[in-house]
Order: structure tokens, then C-alpha cells, then sequence
């Protein structure tokens, strides 16, 4: 476990490092969820309806921004070489910069959901069910991404790529998480959505570090 | 005392043939320089020895049996330093450590004075120092050192080749690419790209 707390630890450290880095998800977050109000109209029918839609899709969009960058620099200055000759799993190493990355982007982003709820004319008594629709979504979402950052490694159309090989994977993530959320706002039962988040994520945790150890392995031969 | 070997070994990446039928014995208390013009393959048989890449044909032998685990056996310096410009040295130092002395391994190249700097701001030879502090955070019997001597300057290179030495005083083996293998005092010269 040694190589994941030295990972997330090196990583928090670099990210608090390069502020600009960290508040660039939830600060897009908050534009997107911000700005579509102003441009829709502030019809409370209009956000009622878009309202659990636009958080999920904002938080999509945020976490897919600094994606490409997550590997690049190790892959770029020879770290991933050392990481292969290290004794400890690749897998640890991918685990523990995933957490750091999910603490630096996704975190704040959740800390900003309940003002964004607020701009969105939703019930702040829904805040419980929104971050617990939200954290699953966003760590997903991470999981997904760091896996499509691993395959668009060393790749010219890096970002491009990216955003086309995890839409299939985002789009599930996607409909539950604003389902979750909508249920919730219309006092209907959000419990099956939310199962379905948290199975996932369930199956992802382990199995998306294993994944993306393997694809960097294969990237370097 | 261990012996690392190579076979017949080719390399082919895409369709260029990078090298063929390359043999190398190092044995423990050696030293290997591998030389040869830019672009003749030393850092690709490095980056085969290391298990990076897989050799198009030949094998890697280890006390004649095949070689595996080269985590347990590798200390790998590749061209690139693996520092984080926005630590500090003794924080890229730190991450590599696993319980290894880290102000030893900065005294070694003496960077201890460096050690609260972020590398950033460090000259490119004080850069590959502080990469080179690596190899004594823990011993490993067989470095890969591809172009070590890179940026440094002449007080440093000595220090180097006099460590380098040292390890296989000790036993140990280090193989390195160069374009000046004379300066290493090396045991054997592998000319890679040239006619046998």
C-alpha cells in the first residue's frame, strides 16, 4: 500500500502546488451551472426540469477537462519506466493517483453542488441525495477517465481521442446520476439509480486500476 | 557472484530493424559500455534489458537460468530525470524511497545542500545529480545507466565513475550507454551498429 499513500500523497502535494490546476473543474463547473440559467431564462419549470440533467452533464464536462494531463507528465519525464521496475503493483500507483485526482478536481465540485443546487431553483433539503448521486458519478467518472487517459497515452489526437472513447462509458453514468437526482426532486423512489451508481463503482474501483496498470504496461513495450 | 547475459538478441520496432544478434555477458564486479553512433540501439537494448521491451529474438539470462523479476535485480536511469519540477529534491528523493536513507542517497551526489530546492529551479547537471541520488536509496545488483554523465561536469562525472566503480567493488554490475566508454574503465565494450 506503501506506493498508493506515496502516490496520493505526492500528487495532493503537486496539485495544491499548481493552484490553477485544481480550481479549473470547479470553476467550469460552476460556469456551466451558472450560465445556463442565464441563458434559459430563470423559469423555475425550465430549471426544474434541467436542473439534475445540467448538474450531472456540468460535473461530466469538469472531470474531462484535465484528463489528458493526468499521465502525461509521468509517461513525459521517465516516471512510469522507474514505476515498472518498482516491486510494488502498477495498479497501487494508478489507485492512489485516481484518489488524488478525485480529491483535487471532484471534491471541490461537490462542495460547490449545493450553491449550484440553489442557482438551479432546486430544494436544498435535496442536497443528501444530490452529493449522494454526485460522488459516485464523479468517481466514476474519474475511474473511466483514467482509463481512456492511459490508452489516448502517446497518441497525437490525445484529447480528442479521449473524449470520443469515454462518451460510451460516460453516457450510463450520465442518465443515472440526473435519473437519481430527478427521481429524488419529483419525491419518487431514487433508490434503484443510486444502486446502480454505487454497484458500479463497486466493480470499477478494483477492476479500472488493474485495467489501466495493464494498458500502461502495454504502452511501454 | 551473478552473471547477466544476453543472446542473440535483435530488436525491431515497427518495421526497422533496430539490431540483431547482439551477445553480452556482464558478470557481478563488471562493467559493460555500450557505445555506438545516435540512433544504433544502446538505449533500446537498455530499455530490453530492463524488460521495457520485448526482444525480437535472443534471451536474457540471469545465472544462466531465464531472467525475471528485474524488479528485485534493476536500478534504471534512463535519459529522462523523473523529477517533478514543483517538489522539492528531497520530495521527488522521497518518493522513490521505500525506507531508503534519503539524505545518504543526497550525500552520495552531493545534493544535500539542494535538498529543500524545488527542482525547478535547479541547473540541468544539478537535475541529473539529484536523478543519479536514486540508485543508492536501495542496492540493487545491476544499474542501467543510459547516458549518466549527461550535463555534468567534470568534478561530477569523476564522482560518478568513481560510485559506479565502487558498486562493482561491491559486487554489483552496471551497464551504460555512452558515447565516451573509455572514461568509464569499463570491462567490456559493446559496439552496437558497428561490424562484428
Amino acid at each position: 500500500m506503501s506506493l498508493f499513500a506515496d502516490t496520493f500523497r505526492r500528487d495532493i502535494r503537486l496539485g495544491l502546488r499548481r493552484k490553477g490546476q485544481i480550481l479549473m473543474a470547479p470553476v467550469f463547473f460552476m460556469m456551466v451551472s451558472v450560465l445556463f440559467p442565464l441563458a434559459m431564462g430563470p423559469d423555475p419549470v425550465v430549471l426544474k426540469l434541467a436542473g439534475p440533467g445540467l448538474l450531472a452533464v456540468a460535473a461530466l464536462l469538469a472531470a474531462l477537462l484535465p484528463l489528458d494531463t493526468l499521465f502525461r507528465d509521468d509517461d513525459a519525464d521517465g516516471t512510469i519506466d522507474l514505476l515498472l521496475l518498482s516491486p510494488a503493483p502498477l495498479s497501487l500507483y494508478v489507485a492512489g493517483k485516481t484518489a488524488a485526482y478525485w480529491v483535487l478536481t471532484s471534491l471541490p465540485l461537490l462542495a460547490v453542488a449545493p450553491l449550484m443546487m440553489i442557482v438551479l431553483d432546486m430544494p436544498l433539503r435535496m442536497a443528501g441525495i444530490t452529493l449522494c448521486a454526485l460522488f459516485p458519478v464523479t468517481f466514476l467518472l474519474n475511474l473511466a477517465g483514467q482509463t481512456g487517459a492511459a490508452l489516448a497515452l502517446g497518441t497525437r489526437t490525445g484529447s480528442i481521442l479521449l473524449a470520443l472513447l469515454l462518451i460510451p462509458f460516460y453516457i450510463p453514468i450520465l442518465i443515472f446520476g440526473a435519473s437519481a437526482i430527478d427521481l429524488a426532486r419529483n419525491g419518487l423512489d431514487a433508490g434503484m439509480p443510486l444502486f446502480l451508481l454505487w454497484a458500479l463503482l463497486a466493480v470499477a474501483l478494483p477492476a479500472a486500476p488493474l485495467a489501466t496498470a495493464a494498458i500502461l504496461k502495454g504502452l511501454n513495450e | 557472484m551473478a552473471v547477466f547475459s544476453g543472446q542473440s538478441l535483435s530488436c525491431v520496432r515497427g518495421q526497422t530493424i533496430v539490431f540483431e544478434n547482439l551477445s553480452f555477458t556482464v558478470g557481478g564486479g563488471g562493467i559493460l559500455a555500450l557505445s555506438g553512433v545516435n540512433g544504433a540501439g544502446k538505449t533500446s537494448l537498455l530499455r530490453l534489458m530492463a524488460g521495457f521491451l520485448k526482444p525480437a529474438a535472443g534471451t536474457l539470462l540471469w545465472n544462466n537460468e531465464p531472467f525475471d523479476a528485474p524488479e528485485e535485480k534493476i536500478h534504471w536511469l534512463g535519459v529522462d530525470n523523473a523529477l517533478k519540477p514543483d517538489l522539492t529534491v528531497r520530495e521527488n528523493l522521497s518518493y522513490w524511497a521505500r525506507g531508503g536513507d534519503t539524505d545518504a542517497a543526497l550525500a552520495k551526489m552531493d545534493m544535500s545542500a539542494f535538498a529543500r530546492a524545488p527542482a525547478r529551479y535547479l541547473s540541468a547537471g544539478q537535475k541529473r545529480r539529484a536523478a543519479l541520488c536514486r540508485l543508492f536509496l536501495s542496492p540493487r545488483p545491476l544499474w542501467l545507466l543510459d547516458e549518466p554523465a549527461n550535463s555534468l561536469d567534470a568534478a561530477s562525472e569523476s564522482k560518478l565513475h568513481a560510485l559506479v566503480k565502487e558498486h562493482a567493488a561491491g559486487g554489483g554490475m552496471a551497464i551504460i550507454a555512452t558515447h565516451n566508454p573509455q572514461a568509464w574503465h569499463p570491462d567490456n565494450i559493446l559496439k552496437i551498429g558497428a561490424a562484428a
